[in-house]
């Protein structure tokens, strides 16, 4: 009986885990000389490092109980604002400066609609994805921007890294994936702000009677998360050298998605960033994978889709039990 | 005579907390039954099993004298029932005649589309069942007061079905709560009608006042059994009242050692709002003063006033200065809060114990980047987790693992973590067992003879009388009368909060 019960709370717990591994090892066998190669793993890194920081800042947003739809047009716009101010010859700073700073006022906007004016988080973003979405084809008049209005010290910095081995090098945009995860990991695991963000994540109102300062937490929240999003959109254009109105739209499902596979990985179902960085593992791998096996990216998008749904389908079968 | 229906030996566990411990009910043919009792006596428990809710651990039920299940009696339809529950829960933007009909059969035409003029039809008819002429059925429920919305309730008790058996039985559990006097008397003539029409119905309330106008016989629970079953014009209240109260195991209460302080807290001054009419009161340093009254009586209100989350007018004192309470300084005035819903406003359940017992806390213990020190942290709350004496297997394990009472003592843990000035408690042993309960008990006191000041609503009256040095008695808002606990027994804590004593004086 209670033998039973412990491997299912070790199957809720590392199902998804183990998921990702039989994932690895499908690949593994069907392309044994490239998969799973120090440099394809780097490439995969630097490949899944602009969702990681979208997905690591939307994870503390979700410990907090809300979630935000708008980081995939924040993504777009902070990436297109900088494109702008370094066509209109700002300095390389000065750009990436304010495209960050619209980052985080697009957070506190989110926050304010969402924490104080009491709006349901679904609709405040939804309204300001569109606002975001539609200021980036404003700034841009709805073109690409590319070529010698990009300083080449961005797009170099995607291709730079530091030097692990002859010809292998750890990416610079890892490296910004990897610090962005030690931050929320210490943001979350070791500070009053964290914490308090895990109670009013778990009970608004018990919360709110304990004397926590709700609503300032979830706007900080939120603040952060848009700041991740201004950052992954700066990460896009240094790795594409290029800034396109609509290029980071596509990064919130995955955001969420890779937190909600992640959240079947706590005991409690809760958002944490170990299951958030398996999550987009397993997109990552998938993606990469699937290429090599040169499987169609429509196909692919069918197949995230379907794991997405059986990961939190697999545990809320098995904490039902409980 | 034969009743119409007739249990006996209801036998109801809740794991292994016995709650209907062998009750018998008696209904007959055209009879008003008034089921009176306290909260947890297990009225709300028998009524749930009668409308097959909940499944009795054992029972024998007759109808006109032949034996058979409920389920049987249920099924057999036969035993055509109407619920009318305690809640108000309406949706608000559905019509009303749709409110009406809520889990009813909607009359249709093709046997697909809703038959708009048939419900309104039907609604009107339910509705002058109980003389109301002046509700639409059209309109929307959130357009109603609150006291057309409970008339659009019960209303859908006297809709009438085409292919069910009619009603036989009404169970009604305080359906006047939200009601005009006015709008009462045309529900008590609406009950007239269905008993001259040979219907039974079981009436819950905790007036007493109604009890007697209008019932033919009283039934009394108390602690899962039968203390009266009585026809009414036989009773006086305070009959009904002693069967309520009288305990069969007297709790011991631990009692005050030394003198209490003279020296004042709390003053409050002319506090009014919306459901508060000018209170006046103090609290003295290590004081438990006890607010008693009925549900709505403002009780709650006096503690959400202090706790900052209500606009009030008034001056309020706090140790000699002028003090506006606000929730976000609350706990760091070294002030402390329980409670009345200890899962969802008490507790964080997917959390551990430890942040639950620190919860106000913890911006205290953060350096200037707000890193906390873990090791501090752990060392104070495993202090608050032994001084509250939890069972449970450590500080790290989640909280929704633990019994309802030693939920509660975690929320002690955090009400004591700070030694507070002042502890307001709202029902503290609400859904606690008896052995918690006594801890509880221990607690309270323990902490008012460190000098803590302590607020305590409960509608365990035995509690108050038990614990407190002084008992308000509230009623529509205001205080009416100010106890000594000494010598003041059940009985008489009840009757000054149904103020029976202004209805035996006008006998």
């Amino acid at each position: 009986m209670t033998g039973s019960l412990q491997l299912a709370s070790l199957l809720r717990r590392y199902g998804t885990f183990l998921g990702f591994l039989l994932i690895v090892s499908f690949f593994w066998s069907q392309r044994p000389d490239t998969f799973m190669t120090t440099r394809n793993w780097l490439n995969i890194t630097q490949q899944v490092s602009i969702l990681c920081v979208i997905s690591f800042t939307m994870t503390l947003v979700m410990v907090g109980g809300d979630f935000d739809l708008s980081v995939g047009s924040m993504a777009s716009l902070s990436g297109m604002i900088a494109a702008v101010l370094w066509q209109q010859d700002v300095s390389l700073f000065g750009a990436l400066g304010t495209a960050l700073l619209v980052g985080a006022f697009g957070g506190v906007l989110n926050g304010v609609l969402v924490a104080y004016a009491g709006l349901s988080a679904f609709v405040a973003t939804l309204g300001t994805l569109t606002i975001f979405s539609g200021l980036a084809l404003l700034v841009s008049e709805g073109k690409t921007i590319f070529g010698r209005a990009i300083p080449e010290i961005v797009g170099d910095f995607s291709r730079g890294g530091i030097p692990l081995a002859e010809g292998i090098q750890l990416p610079n945009l890892t490296l910004i994936a990897i610090s962005i995860l030690i931050l929320m990991g210490i943001v979350l695991q070791h500070t009053v702000f964290g914490r308090n963000l895990h109670a009013v994540g778990g009970n608004r109102e018990a919360s709110l009677l304990a004397g926590v300062p709700v609503a300032r937490l979830r706007l900080i929240a939120f603040a952060v998360n848009s700041v991740g999003a201004a950052i992954a959109g700066l990460m896009l254009v240094s790795r594409l050298s290029s800034a396109n109105p609509t290029q980071g739209d596509g990064l919130m499902l995955n955001a969420i998605a890779s937190v909600f596979v992640g959240m079947t990985m706590s005991e409690e179902g809760e958002p944490n960033l170990f299951g958030t960085l398996t999550g987009v593992l397993i997109l990552g791998v998938l993606s990469n994978g699937l290429t090599q096996l040169r499987i169609d990216t429509y196909v692919q998008q069918i197949l995230t889709g379907l794991i997405i749904i059986v990961a939190v389908l697999f545990s809320r079968l098995s904490l039902r039990r409980r | 005579m034969i009743p119409f229906l007739h249990l006996s030996n209801v036998q109801k566990s809740f794991g292994s907390v016995p709650v209907l411990r062998g009750v018998e009910l008696t209904l007959f043919s055209g009879e008003i039954h008034g089921l009176m009792g306290e909260n947890g006596a297990g009225k709300s428990t028998l009524i749930k099993i009668l409308s097959g809710n909940l499944m009795a651990d054992s029972l024998t039920c007759a109808m006109n004298g032949e034996s058979l299940s409920l389920a049987e009696a249920r099924g057999s339809g036969k035993l055509g029932m109407r619920f009318i529950h305690q809640e108000l829960n309406s949706i608000a933007h559905l019509s009303v005649a749709e409110n009406l009909m809520l889990g009813k059969q909607l009359p249709t035409r093709a046997k697909i589309f809703v038959n708009q003029q048939k419900l309104s039809e039907l609604t009107q008819v339910a509705l002058a069942e109980l003389g109301i002429t002046h509700i639409d059925p059209k309109q929307r429920m959130s357009q109603l007061g609150a006291g057309d919305q409970m008339l659009v309730k019960l209303g859908s008790a006297f809709v009438v079905e085409s292919g069910k058996p009619a009603a036989q039985l009404y169970v009604m559990d305080e359906p006047t709560a939200s009601l005009m006097p006015s709008e009462t008397e045309k529900l008590f003539e609406a009950f007239e009608r269905l008993k001259q029409k040979g219907c039974s119905i079981l009436y819950v309330s905790h007036r007493l006042d109604e009890i007697f106008q209008i019932t033919d016989r009283i039934s009394v629970l108390r602690d899962g059994k039968n203390t009266l079953a009585e026809k009414t014009k036989m009773l006086k209240p305070r009959t009904v009242v002693e069967a309520m109260t009288g305990r069969e195991i007297s709790q011991h209460y631990p009692g005050r050692s030394g003198i209490l302080s003279k020296e004042v807290l709390l003053s409050v001054q002319h506090l009014r709002n919306a459901k508060l009419k000018s209170l006046n009161f103090t609290l003295h340093k290590g004081e438990i003063l006890g607010l008693a009254g009925l549900g709505g009586s403002g009780r709650s209100e006096v503690l959400r006033t202090l706790l900052g989350t209500r606009n009030f007018s008034g001056t309020l004192t706090l140790e000699g200065q002028p003090w506006q309470p606000r929730l976000k300084k609350f706990w760091q005035e070294r002030l402390a809060f329980i409670p009345e819903e200890r899962r969802s406003q008490g507790l964080v359940l997917n959390q551990t114990v430890a942040t639950n017992s620190h919860l106000p806390f913890i911006g205290n213990f953060g350096n200037f980047l707000g890193l906390l020190p873990k090791q501090k942290l752990r060392q104070k709350s495993e202090e608050a987790w032994s001084r509250v004496r939890v069972q449970g297997t450590g500080i790290t394990q989640r909280i929704w693992q633990l019994s309802g009472g030693n939920q509660q003592k975690v929320l002690f843990a955090r009400a004591t973590w700070h030694q507070p000035k002042l502890l307001l408690l709202d029902e503290p042993t609400r859904g606690v067992d008896v052995g918690a309960k006594q801890e509880i008990y221990s607690l309270i006191r323990q902490a008012s003879g460190e000098g803590t000041a302590v607020l305590m609503v409960s509608s365990e009256l035995g509690e108050l009388i038990g614990l407190c040095d002084r008992i308000l008695v509230l009623r529509d808002g205001q205080i009416y009368h100010e106890l000594q606990t000494e010598s003041l027994s059940e009985a008489d804590l009840l009757a000054y909060c149904q103020g029976v004593r202004a209805m035996e004086s006008a006998e």
